[in-house]
């Protein structure tokens, strides 16, 4: 089984991309526009890289993933790259990320 | 200004002469009071004579102090104050104060109307203001003076805005909460004496007009679908039964499916095709599912593309162009474990 994480309309999906990115104890990497809860990942050990699709996290070490409502998420070490759950609007047929 | 009187989130240590370490079962039992006080304190009016003195004391000299009756009022106020330097400022203010986009925007508003403004909005100071408010009550030792000082600004000063010399305050609202969520589905659930405010269906903002036709109850189900925010559609379904909305719509069930908490609770998922007629222009495929955190009631209503099970469109939800997630990764996602 493969380390995917999910929580609200964000998923964590391992990978083995070569990232340096930036330092960080802590990345806001979703936030609900309407609500104003963020989906928050805390690690001690985190390099940070901001791409056209999202994050991608590489944690040294053990992370955990907060939000306001969800319960909390460990991740455990390794590199990450963030994916947001999306839908399709029979309405206007197109495919668009959820918005919270 | 010393902005950091207002700013800072925890009193100095040295203020702090003495430490409990265990609290008593009387002590314990204290703690809602103190929650409920400062909820309740939020929403009481300000003491405007109070203000006055607060800002002499910090700067030492008289400053012009406006006091808006309302939050839309104040950028009245601010708007006809800086009238004639043709500067959008209104608009872009309110999103600055409500989005807390400070430092981007304030750059650039700074930049492009050589303006030197800034806003403070305090309340979220308020659980440490109970907190000290609750360890005074239980014997922790303050500085008097300093910790009285901090309440008169978090209590009178809730909402300010500096623009050159003159000082905006706001009034403060009445506020209304349903279970901890800011909620009311007749008035704005934040509002001011004036009529005005912001409007929240448990914690979920609406601008004024959705929020009417929402709360009505006769929205067509084809509009609360059109919603574009998630939690604001969500919020709408409630005031429009989904349930009755697939009997009326003569949706198919095609599949569904049951995942289980770590206590035992369930998770329930469905997959609901509606045929082309009325409200769609061609069949369309929904998934119906319960809210991930625990406590909830919430039921989520998204939309998928065509497929025949619940693992297919929900691993169609968490996949993109760039990456696939089959639907047996998504059934083992497990809730309380890896998927919260």
């Amino acid at each position: 089984m493969k380390n995917y994480a999910h929580q609200g309309d964000i998923i964590f999906v391992p990978v083995t991309s070569k990232v340096v990115g930036k330092k960080q104890t802590k990345v806001t990497v979703g936030w609900g526009e309407v609500t104003g809860h963020t989906h928050d990942v805390h690690c001690d050990d985190m390099r940070v890289e901001k791409t056209d699709e999202g994050f991608i996290l590489v944690l040294g070490s053990e992370g955990r993933v907060t939000h306001q409502e969800h319960k909390d998420i460990v991740l455990a070490p390794g590199t990450y790259a963030v994916r947001h759950e999306r839908e399709f609007d029979w309405m206007q047929k197109t495919t668009r990320q959820v918005v919270d | 200004m010393n902005v950091s009187l207002i700013g800072c989130k925890k009193l100095p240590a040295k203020l702090l002469t003495n430490m409990i370490t265990k609290l008593t079962r009387k002590q314990k039992a204290q703690i809602p009071t103190y929650i409920k006080k400062w909820v309740d304190l939020a929403a009481e009016p300000i003491d405007r004579t109070k203000i006055k003195s607060i800002f002499n004391k910090i700067y030492g000299k008289d400053k012009v102090i406006v006091i808006g009756e309302s939050f839309q009022n104040m950028l009245d106020l601010i708007r006809v104050a800086i009238e004639g330097k043709k500067i959008e400022l209104y608009n872009q203010l309110y999103n600055q104060l409500y989005n807390q986009l400070r430092n981007q925007l304030s750059n650039q508003l700074t930049d492009q109307q050589n303006l030197k403004w800034s806003y403070y909005v305090s309340y979220y100071l308020y659980d440490w203001a109970g907190y000290y408010d609750y360890a005074k009550n239980i014997g922790i030792k303050f500085d008097e003076a300093s910790l009285q000082q901090y309440f008169d600004i978090l209590l009178n000063i809730p909402i300010v805005v500096f623009i050159g010399d003159v000082i905006f305050v706001c009034e403060k609202p009445k506020i209304s909460w349903n279970n901890s969520l800011l909620h009311h589905d007749k008035l704005p659930a934040i509002r001011w004496a004036d009529g005005t405010g912001i409007y929240f269906l448990n914690s979920v903002r609406f601008e004024k007009e959705l929020f009417t036709k929402v709360v009505s109850g006769t929205m067509p189900f084809k509009d609360i679908l059109s919603i574009v925010d998630i939690d604001q559609r969500t919020q709408a379904m409630r005031y429009g039964d989904v349930w009755e909305f697939i009997k009326y719509a003569n949706a198919e069930k095609l599949d569904e499916y049951t995942k289980f908490r770590q206590d035992g609770t369930e998770l329930h998922y469905w997959l609901y095709k509606f045929p082309k007629g009325d409200i769609f222009t061609e069949d369309a495929y929904y998934c119906i599912y319960d809210d991930l955190v625990p406590e909830s009631i919430k039921q989520y209503m998204s939309g998928v593309v065509p497929c025949s099970t619940v693992a297919e469109a929900m691993s169609w939800k968490f996949s993109d162009d760039t990456f696939t997630l089959t639907p047996e990764d998504w059934k083992q996602l497990v809730p309380g474990v890896n998927q919260n």
